[in-house]
């Protein structure tokens, strides 16, 4: 299934915004089903009735109340939504596990991660809520979650490489071991999406 | 409930009734209060299931631009605007007199008017 159409979504948000009555069924429609198919990809273990329940709340969230999305921060509205559907299935799932308590990130990173809301998460539980961005195609040629994740920070701009060494398991590890790493994991991704013949401006 | 379980759709629509700027909401009041479910909506419309949903997704008229929504609501999903401009006023009677406690109370008089014929 492919990602929505990103200037689509954007010009019915803007008619949502201004009241248009069949702006928020126009959304649903294009974005429920897709919502649930990416949730349950990135949360395979979540029951399919957790996921349609809470791919539901956050649109119906967000239809009621359009301003929390904000275009002016880089993210488009399928993005936005996922992360925040996201979020909210792992904190239902959290609900019904074993009682654990994840292992805080530094502040340098929590601060580069802070508009994505995922302070205070394990390297696991950051991989799990990381938005996506990446086309079918790019998921194809990065299978491994990893890579998808460092990809996502590197299209977001971030440039901390604190924040690639959480996702690396690496926070423990020296400051230059850290830095080789994270230089070396971003070049070979370079590398398959090159020779995959996709291009990044 | 006022649409089938068995559509895909049905969590978002469940979850959209308790909205109250959405049609999902008076559509829920419609089902509960006057009986008027999915099919029977459907019906009266003359549209298909998909558009009753479709239609519960929409946001309600904005009062003061009533007839302008409506008649856009009414292209969207399909049917007739006065047809559907009807079944808007029945939904806000319901909610409005359910508000004010007053809809128990005109159905026990209708059933004494009933009994008394």
């Amino acid at each position: 299934m492919r990602r929505p159409d990103d200037t689509e979504l954007l010009r019915l948000h803007a008619n949502l915004v201004a009241a248009n009555p069949t702006a928020s069924a126009e959304i649903a429609e294009i974005l429920y089903e897709w919502l649930m198919r990416r949730l349950k990809a990135a949360v395979p273990y979540a029951s399919t009735e957790d996921v349609a329940d809470v791919a539901a709340d956050a649109l119906v969230r967000y239809l009621a109340n359009p301003d929390r999305f904000r275009p002016e921060r880089g993210m488009g509205l399928a993005g936005f939504l996922l992360m925040d559907a996201r979020g909210d299935l792992l904190n239902l799932l959290d609900s019904k596990r074993p009682q654990h308590r994840p292992t805080p990130l530094s502040d340098a990173v929590a601060d580069q991660l802070e508009d994505r809301n995922i302070r205070s998460m394990t390297q696991e539980r950051m991989l799990e809520r990381l938005p996506s961005q990446l086309d079918e195609r790019v998921l194809a040629l990065l299978p491994d979650q990893r890579d998808r994740g460092i990809l996502e920070l590197m299209m977001d701009g971030v440039r901390d490489s604190d924040a690639y060494a959480a996702l690396m398991g690496l926070r423990e590890r020296s400051r230059d071991i850290q830095a080789r790493e994270v230089k070396r994991a971003k070049d070979r991704i370079r590398a398959r999406l090159k020779r995959g013949g996709i291009r990044r401006d | 409930m006022v649409v089938s379980d068995v559509t895909s759709r049905a969590p978002l629509i469940r979850r959209a009734s308790a909205e109250p700027s959405l049609w999902a909401s008076l559509l829920a009041t419609l089902d509960q209060r006057e009986g008027l479910d999915s099919g029977a909506i459907s019906s009266r419309l003359q549209v298909t299931p998909d558009a009753v949903e479709r239609l519960a997704l929409c946001r309600r008229p904005r009062s003061g631009s009533e007839a302008d929504d409506l008649g856009e609501t009414a292209r969207y999903v399909g049917t007739n605007v006065v047809e559907l401009a009807t079944l808007y006023r029945l939904g806000r009677a319901l909610e409005i007199l359910a508000d004010s406690g007053a809809t128990t109370g005109l159905r026990q008089a209708a059933r004494k008017r009933e009994g008394d014929e």
